[in-house]
């Protein structure tokens, strides 16, 4: 029985075998089962009916009835030849790859341009749990303590929660991401429902900065779910991330921020896709030292080295987080997490070259992606819930926790 | 005169099924065909496809024995796996051709006897097409 992972290498490595036979180049396109089929520029010859027969028993059920698509029998051709999610996988001979997925080609895609040149940063954990929200709300708070305009946006849109650790009630805003979202399908984003969408943060206390919160659902919030379920859609040919995109931007110009802060979803999903690998963000990548994390990043990782055509537009601006750093044993801890994390990079992302250029870091450099900035577990921020305990931003305990994190991070994303 | 898919999908299918209960097999099949061919174009267009023949009747020389097949890789994302999933991976249509319409009648079978077994996959097919994908689509809101 040949398995989904099979049948994609079966294919390339028959149509590399009979490349001649097919006549033109040609574009292998999997569909939403993971069924393949040879899309050719060019039309039918003698050849194809043997290699057809062949290229069915090479894939058993992940092969087609008819397995060739000619480009003169196609109603939309450019939807298949032109397609911008086409990827080159073999240069002699050519092949190029369609993949039709239901979701997560945000993963794969291009970093999207944008009008406005404002350091963004996500704060992403593979997995939950790893601190990531609050690091970002110490983070935000300490940056404003020091006269800096941030702006936070809640994209965790299946778990929200940042907004409204930042913002009690009162100071938070009608709306959020979720009703801007559903608006602008019907062309209702205006200026007013922007304004509306952000809120003030009443925990800075320096007089000079602030933190401007845009969460994902407002105080006239009464049909969250409804919104959510229609969220992800493309709307009049823009995809999600384009549409997360240019509500990015037009936050941006409105709120003209020092620096703008993405709580994105935690795991493989399509936020994440695109906070970290379309919104040309600084990607924070949150890591507790356990086989899991480092699986699920290897995963990802493993993906991005396979298929990705851009990776070289947003690799650098990966960092490892050791998040929650236990207080026994630090040393030794954060050892056994550096070390994990440079396998993670070294098997996926690094490339192996004999002089200086190409993405690759010797194990101990501290400015390498792989090396882990880090802050330590502390009780005070256990519970966090600055809105009703606003002692939980104490000097003492923010440094003691969080001290380097901050120096470190501001000092790599705003200086 | 402009093109309007979904509307032709509607009048083929249900002149198909006139014929087809007036047991004139040959030209309900040769509808039947005609009908999923438009209501798969009418989705395919409000998904977004770009196709240089809209507008152009004359230049529309693919058929649904070919478009079954590109319906169920042409769909994509969030947006387009619902409509597949009610598209069988064998095209039942294979057997299907537009130059059918120079074809004997007796190949479909006379009147008074059953429809010829090529007939009725093609009729259970375009109800599907136009019964479910074509409603659906239309109440998700795509412009069709």
């Amino acid at each position: 029985m040949i398995r989904f992972q099979e049948a994609l290498e079966n294919a390339i490595e028959l149509l590399k075998r009979h490349y001649a036979d097919l006549g033109g180049s040609p574009v292998l396109v999997r569909d939403l089962y993971g069924r393949i089929r040879i899309a050719l520029p060019t039309d039918e010859t003698t050849q194809h009916d043997d290699l057809a027969a062949l290229f069915k028993q090479a894939l058993g059920n992940f092969s087609h009835q008819s397995v060739f698509l000619y480009k003169n029998e196609l109603f939309d051709s450019d939807a298949l030849f032109n397609s911008p999610d086409k990827i080159n996988i073999s240069k002699t001979p050519h092949i190029d790859l369609l993949d039709r997925q239901i979701t997560g080609q945000d993963w794969l895609r291009q970093p999207i341009a944008s009008q406005t040149n404002i350091q963004r940063v996500t704060v992403f954990g593979i997995k939950g749990g790893v601190g990531r929200s609050t690091a970002l709300a110490v983070w935000a708070w300490y940056l404003a303590q020091q006269g800096k305009r941030v702006l936070v946006l809640d994209l965790d849109l299946e778990s929200p929660g940042i907004g409204h650790s930042l913002l009690p009630e009162l100071n938070a805003p009608d709306f959020g991401i979720i009703d801007w979202l559903v608006e602008e399908a019907v062309g209702q984003a205006d200026e007013s429902l922007l304004r509306e969408l952000v809120g003030t943060s009443p925990l800075v206390s320096s007089g000079i900065g602030d933190i401007r919160i845009v969460p994902a659902s407002g105080t006239q919030e009464k049909d969250y779910i409804a919104k959510l379920s229609r969220a992800y859609m493309e709307v009049s040919g823009a995809d999600f991330a384009e549409r997360l995109s240019r509500l990015l931007q037009a936050l941006e110009k409105q709120e003209k921020p020092d620096i703008v802060l993405l709580d994105s979803r935690a795991g493989m999903h399509d936020i994440a896709a695109i906070t970290i690998t379309r919104l040309n963000a600084y990607a924070l990548l949150f890591a507790i030292n356990t086989p899991q994390t480092w699986r699920g990043y290897r995963l990802l990782f493993q993906h991005w080295q396979r298929w990705h055509p851009n990776l070289a537009q947003f690799r650098d601006n990966l960092k490892i987080v050791a998040g929650m750093v236990p207080e026994i044993d630090r040393a030794n801890y954060l050892e056994n997490c550096r070390q994990s994390a440079y396998d993670l990079f070294a098997d996926t992302l690094y490339e192996e070259t004999s002089n200086d250029e190409g993405f690759n870091f010797d194990e101990k450099d501290i400015d390498a992606p792989h090396y882990p900035l880090k802050f330590y577990w502390h009780r005070a921020f256990q519970e966090f819930d600055p809105v009703s305990n606003s002692e939980v931003f104490n000097e003492n305990s923010v440094l003691e926790a969080y001290g380097t994190f901050l120096k470190e991070i501001t000092s790599l994303t705003l200086e | 005169m402009n093109t309007d898919y979904k509307n032709a999908a509607y009048r083929h299918y249900e002149d198909a099924e006139i014929l087809f209960n007036l047991l004139r097999w040959a030209n309900a099949d040769q509808l039947y065909g005609l009908a999923a061919e438009c209501g798969l174009k009418a989705v395919m267009v409000g998904l977004g496809a770009r196709t240089k023949s809209r507008g152009d009747l004359k230049k529309h020389s693919v058929h649904i024995n070919k478009l079954w097949n590109e319906f169920i890789t042409f769909a994509n994302g969030r947006n387009g796996a619902k409509y597949v999933a009610y598209l069988s991976s064998n095209n039942p249509f294979e057997d299907w051709d537009v130059s059918q319409r120079y074809a004997k009648t007796s190949e479909f079978h006379h009147r008074g006897a059953p429809p010829h077994p090529r007939v009725t996959p093609h009729q259970s097919a375009a109800s599907t097409i136009v019964k479910k994908i074509l409603q659906q689509a239309q109440s998700d809101g795509l412009s069709i």
